[in-house]
């Protein structure tokens, strides 16, 4: 390799596969980066051997990170989220330290709005858009553009007859890609503040198994003042919430189906580490077999309700599949508690029929799922006859039916309402990814927005304060005569 | 080079010294290309085999547009620009008869511009669906394609002598034989797998330090890109929620061979554990599917969420590469379906870097 090659920055961009505007974000962020050789007129020079280095030594520590960036991705956009709907005052002071992890939080959103957009040709209608659906003022709208850039999710460029375009480049399948990307970039920014830090990994924290304030180590290297401003910013937001009087304890209200008195009930008994590694568990594979259970602290969580379980008797014997509580922000209502509850419940069936069933195996679960809520088939499993026994809870659930065919099996058949078939595609989730992370902003939705000439009224409606006023005389003494009407 | 393989070289599809028909191939191509069908010429149906090559025919001129179903609406030209008594326009017909039906083009033509065709034989096209022009018909069918559009300027002779040195001076391996020969002849699902592989192969002789080896990304990708759309039609017919598992079973030719292969892998798999060849820390079979299917069916979603667009992909990269030999191009436009259309051609070489390994890939603007 040459000592003396020399390169610029759109060459450095290319070598990492980046665009040139984050080789600028890397100068200016980056006291580490290679200085220039020379600054030209055309711009600055470096030399190569000195770039590759420190882009290996980059994605050396990239590595280490990619481990944690996916969750951290759904933390931010976790924070924004509850930031965005809980917090009155979205400008306060509180939030000043916290600039860092809210701009990868609305990069976050910012990327979910603009998904499936390919193109957007008018920039300015986005900010409205952003300003409409996300609460993004103009300059937290820009910042969080330029993040997006930076991690390759939105490219800028101009056209032939020149014009200015954005391209989007957000991942439409994996959506675990676009999370680590903010998350990576979130990471590697060295001036986030050690409150936003200890934030953030609290909530990764606790939003697994609730801990002991003292146990999580985020908040351990904080002064005293500090922590508790973190704690109480995430109890406004309603991410982190103490179970007991004491405030010893701590969770995360995300874990929405889990009554907090039970938890805390259940926690001043149980081992800590033991109960987070029964909650790992069960998170990596909703529909943990829990049948001869002899660890008296899984034991004493599923009698409590802690870790929600579900019997299924067929052929093979009982089988009871536990899960762990929910996470997220999918469901959140208690009416869709019942969904959840289904999805469980069909997920619960097609782990038996993977596991214990005596006559057919189920080699994937998501092909039955896939017939079932395929209309062509009508909603129906061939026949068989271990469907009624192993799929017999579901219609205590309302979510199917059982068919007797004149040779003596049964089909299943789904019924197909909207909340049977949200309750399919939840158990997919649950199968497929353990966490449901597609819909986590569902709020941020505004395709139709994005193409002229349609839905223009949103955009152009002003928000005009209702000003309380006093009642007129003749108003007041009609109110009174219908009073003393009653 | 023995007669025979050049026989076989000049059937697969590279023009011979002496064509004589090439003026007008490339008059056709032009118009055809101007009037929005991506365009080749001499494409060859013939394949490769454990015998060499098998020659059975080729096409003068081949052009081939998408509508937003991704289905293809192809048009046909056999060129002969000959005399002699010999030249048989009947036989010719029914020859490109056969040969519409083999490739499914809908519209065929044969023009003669220097020989008189009887009236008889008009009616023998019409019968068999077949455009019979001949003499002065034939410049005027060229200028009819192409008014009112402008003249991209594709297919100019010295740029197209320019375009077949690019791919003589290239060494890339088997890439140049299969996309003038194989590709044509199958057609189908295996050239998403192989269009990919060849350029896997060639890709370290194409560091993009020169300007023809984005010429030669620039082919592939065309190429891959309508056999991408037919995989796009796949995944239409059995859902886009579907779409991961229809692109790994696309890939190994529809669902019951893919579920026969990943059968057979998975009791290999279960041999070789069971045996302790392979073991959870040590070494592993490789994967069934190739790396890239996820990145694969991204871009497929991509395509299927805007046909629109999509279907401009193969102009542009056309476009892209004829105005890299010097063509005009065609006029800039920018109204969104086409900016979506430029974007998702970047899609298209950006997935071609990342499966095959290339360098480089030209970027679609400055």
């Amino acid at each position: 390799m040459d000592e003396f090659e020399l390169i610029g920055v759109y060459e450095i961009a290319k070598l990492a596969g980046v665009s040139p505007p984050a080789v600028a974000n890397w100068r200016s962020r980056n006291a580490d980066f290679p200085k220039p050789a020379a600054d030209l007129k055309s711009g600055p020079v470096f030399r190569a051997h000195e770039v590759r280095a420190w882009l290996r030594r980059r994605r050396g520590s990239d590595n280490h990170m990619k481990k944690d960036a996916v969750r951290v991705g759904l933390r931010l956009l976790e924070f924004e989220c509850a930031v965005h709907s809980n917090v009155d005052d979205s400008h306060s002071a509180e939030l000043v330290d916290y600039e860092a992890t809210r701009t990868a939080g609305q990069a976050a959103r910012l990327a979910m709005l603009i998904r499936g957009q390919d193109v957007i040709d008018d920039e300015q209608r986005l900010k409205k858009l952003a300003a409409i659906e996300l609460g993004l003022s103009p300059p937290e709208y820009a910042a969080a553009m330029r993040l997006l850039m930076e991690g390759d999710l939105v490219e800028e460029r101009t056209t032939r007859q020149g014009k200015r375009v954005l391209n989007e480049k957000v991942n439409r399948l994996i959506h675990a890609e676009n999370y680590r990307r903010i998350g990576e970039l979130w990471l590697s920014r060295d001036q986030r503040s050690p409150k936003e830090e200890a934030l953030i990994y609290t909530l990764d924290r606790v939003i697994q198994s609730p801990a002991v304030v003292d146990q999580i180590d985020a908040l351990q290297n904080l002064k005293r003042p500090d922590r508790d401003a973190v704690l109480e910013l995430g109890g406004n937001a309603g991410i982190v919430d103490s179970v007991d009087e004491e405030k010893r304890i701590y969770y995360s209200p995300l874990l929405w189906d889990v009554s907090p008195k039970k938890l805390a009930a259940f926690l001043k008994q149980a081992d800590q580490t033991s109960f987070s590694q029964i909650l790992m568990k069960t998170k990596n594979r909703p529909g943990s077999d829990f049948t001869n259970l002899e660890d008296p602290l899984v034991v004493q969580a599923v009698s409590g309700g802690i870790l929600p379980s579900y019997r299924v008797t067929s052929t093979g014997g009982p089988r009871v599949y536990g899960f762990s509580p929910y996470t997220g922000e999918l469901l959140t209502c208690d009416e869709e508690k019942v969904i959840l509850d289904k999805a469980r419940a069909l997920v619960a069936c097609l782990r038996y029929g993977g596991e214990a069933a005596t006559i057919t195996r189920i080699k994937n679960p998501l092909w039955i799922l896939k017939a079932i809520t395929d209309p062509s088939r009508s909603y129906r499993l061939k026949p068989h006859s271990e469907l009624k026994l192993q799929y017999g809870m579901l219609i205590g659930k309302q979510l199917g039916r059982i068919i007797q065919t004149p040779n003596g099996r049964y089909i299943f058949e789904l019924i197909p309402t909207e909340d049977n078939l949200r309750a399919c595609a939840i158990a997919k989730e649950l199968l497929s990814y353990g966490e449901v992370m597609g819909e986590k902003d569902r709020d941020a939705n505004a395709a139709l927005h994005l193409v002229n000439g349609t839905i223009e009224h949103p955009l152009r409606e002003v928000k005009v304060a209702k000003k309380k006023r006093a009642a007129r005389a003749d108003e007041l003494a009609g109110l009174v005569e219908r009073l003393q009407a009653v | 080079m023995s007669a025979s393989e050049a026989k076989q070289e000049r059937s697969a599809g590279k023009p011979s010294k002496k064509d004589q028909d090439l003026p007008l191939k490339l008059r056709v191509a032009s118009a055809v290309a101007a009037s929005g069908y991506y365009t080749r010429i001499n494409v060859a149906l013939s394949a490769t085999s454990a015998r060499g090559l098998a020659d059975v025919t080729d096409v003068d001129v081949f052009g081939t547009r998408y509508d937003v179903t991704f289905s293809p609406t192809t048009i046909a030209v056999s060129c002969k620009s000959g005399e002699s008594r010999g030249l048989s326009p009947a036989r010719e017909i029914f020859y490109l008869r056969g040969v519409l039906d083999y490739v499914r083009a809908g519209n065929g033509v044969v023009a003669f511009p220097r020989k008189p065709v009887p009236p008889h034989l008009h009616d023998l096209g019409r019968r068999l669906d077949i455009l019979v022009l001949s003499g002065s018909e034939v410049e005027a069918w060229c200028n009819a394609l192409v008014n009112g559009v402008s003249n991209p300027g594709y297919f100019q002779e010295s740029a197209y002598n320019e375009y077949l040195n690019m791919w003589a001076r290239t060494d890339t391996g088997g890439l140049a034989r299969y996309l003038r020969t194989d590709y044509w002849f199958h057609f189908d699902f295996r050239n998403l797998q192989n269009v990919v592989g060849h350029l896997k192969k060639a890709a370290p002789r194409l560091a993009g330090k020169e300007p023809w080896h984005n010429l030669v990304v620039l082919d592939t990708a065309a190429h891959l890109c309508l056999t991408l759309f037919d995989l796009c039609r796949q995944i239409r017919f059995m859902g886009l929620s579907e779409i991961s598992e229809t692109t790994a079973a696309y890939l190994f030719g529809g669902a019951p061979s893919f579920k026969a292969r990943r059968d057979l892998y998975g009791r290999v798999h279960q041999l070789l554990s069971s045996t302790g060849v392979t073991s959870p820390g040590g070494p592993t079979l490789p994967p069934l599917e190739p790396s890239y299917t996820a990145a694969l069916a991204e871009l497929a979603v991509h395509f299927i969420d805007r046909p629109h667009a999509a279907v401009l992909v193969p102009q542009i990269v056309q476009d892209l590469l004829w105005r890299a030999l010097g063509a005009t191009g065609a006029p800039p436009r920018d109204d969104t379906n086409f900016l979506a259309a430029e974007k998702l051609t970047q899609d298209l070489l950006d997935f071609l870097k990342v499966a095959a390994g290339a360098a480089s890939v030209p970027k679609v603007w400055r």
